[in-house]
C-alpha cells in the first residue's frame, strides 16, 4: 500500500506519522534491512513524503541498498522527539524508482547525485505509540495500529 | 562474540566513543533490530545498560523480545546526536541471562541510570560481532570517517 492509501485508512494515523517523521523539519528515521545472513541492519535515512509516497533515496555503494536490491523487506523508526512520548514505526516492502519524473518530483528541485537511488516505501504495517505518564516512573505505552491487509 | 568488556579492550577509544553516544542523554537510548518470525526485521528503541562486562537490555514481553528468545540477532544503534550527526553501531547476537543476581544487578543499573523498570522483563546480553563508529566533520557532510572492529579476524 502507498502512503496516501494509508492516508485515506486512516487519515489520523498517517497525519501523525508525517508530523513525527518530519518533526526535526525535514525527514528522518532509521530504516531496518535484511542483511545477506538473514541478520538485521540499522542505518539513518531521510524519508521524504511526496506525491502520496513515502521515498527514500539510497547510496549504491552501500550494504542496506544491496539488502533492499536483495530482500526488499524494510523497517522505518521516526527519530525521536527531543521530548520523547510518541513513536512512530512502518514496515513493508521497498520497490525500486527509476522513472526520471519521479526522482524529479520526490528530489524536489535538487538534483540527486548519480549513485542515489530512489525507492518507494510502500506500507503493510503502521504503528503509532503515544506514552502514557511519559516522564514517571511507570510509562505506559498506548498503540494505534494500521494493517494494509486482515490479519 | 565478545563481551562488551572485550570489545573495550580491544578497541578502547571506539568503545569510548560508543559509551558517550549510548549515554548522551543520560539513561542509555538506542534502536534495537530484530529477526522477525517471517525473516522480516523489526526495529524498536530501548535502553541499553553498561553494566560489569557487558552491555544488556531489558526488553518487556513483546514481539521483539519474542524475536531475541527465538533467533539471537541484533542490529543495534545509538540514538540521534541533538546537534551532529554522529553514530554508533553494533551487531552481534543476544544472550538470554536467567541468573536472577546478575538480572538484579543489571536492572538496579538501569534504574541508577534513569531509565525505569516494570520489574518483570526478560534481561539479554548484546554479545559483539561487529562495532562501528561514523565521526562527522560537520553537519549535513558526508562521508563521515568510520571506524570499524571485528571480533574475529576476517580474510
Amino acid at each position: 500500500m502507498t502512503w496516501a492509501e494509508l492516508a485515506q485508512g486512516d487519515p489520523e494515523l498517517a497525519a501523525t506519522g508525517e508530523r513525527l517523521l518530519t518533526h526535526s523539519g525535514v525527514g528522518a528515521g532509521f530504516l531496518s534491512t535484511v542483511r545477506r545472513d538473514g541478520g538485521p541492519r540499522v542505518h539513518p535515512v531521510s524519508p521524504v513524503l511526496a506525491g502520496g509516497g513515502l521515498w527514500v533515496f539510497i547510496v549504491d555503494l552501500s550494504w542496506k541498498y544491496r539488502d533492499l536490491l536483495r530482500d526488499p523487506r524494510f523497517a522505518l523508526h521516526a527519530y525521536p522527539l527531543p521530548e520523547g512520548g510518541e513513536e512512530f514505526y512502518v514496515d513493508g516492502i521497498a520497490r525500486p524508482e527509476a522513472r526520471a519524473e519521479v526522482i524529479a518530483m520526490v528530489a524536489g528541485g535538487r538534483t540527486p547525485l548519480p549513485f542515489e537511488k530512489l525507492f518507494e516505501l510502500t506500507v503493510e504495517r503502521a504503528l503509532w505509540t503515544k506514552w502514557e505518564d511519559w516522564g514517571t516512573a511507570a510509562p505506559w505505552p498506548a498503540h494505534r495500529k494500521w494493517h494494509a491487509r486482515p490479519t | 562474540m565478545h563481551r562488551w568488556r572485550q570489545f573495550e579492550e580491544a578497541a578502547p577509544e571506539l568503545a569510548s566513543a560508543g559509551r558517550a553516544m549510548i549515554y548522551q542523554f543520560g539513561p542509555g537510548l538506542g534502536y534495537i533490530a530484530t529477526v522477525r518470525p517471517d525473516g522480516g526485521p523489526r526495529m524498536h528503541p530501548f535502553c541499553p545498560i553498561q553494566y560489569g562486562d557487558g552491555l544488556y537490555g531489558l526488553i518487556a514481553d513483546s514481539p521483539k523480545q519474542r524475536d531475541l528468545l527465538r533467533d539471537g540477532r541484533y542490529a543495534f544503534h545509538t540514538f540521534p546526536q541533538a546537534e551532529g550527526d554522529d553514530e554508533f553501531y553494533l551487531t552481534g547476537r543476544v544472550r538470554a541471562v536467567d541468573d536472577a543476581a546478575e538480572v538484579e544487578a543489571v536492572r538496579a543499573k538501569m534504574r541508577e541510570d534513569g531509565a525505569s523498570s516494570t520489574g518483570d522483563e526478560r534481561c539479554f546480553e548484546l554479545l559483539i560481532e561487529t562495532a562501528m563508529f561514523a565521526k562527522y566533520t560537520a553537519r549535513g557532510a558526508w562521508p563521515p570517517a568510520y571506524t570499524i572492529w571485528h571480533a574475529e579476524e576476517r580474510p
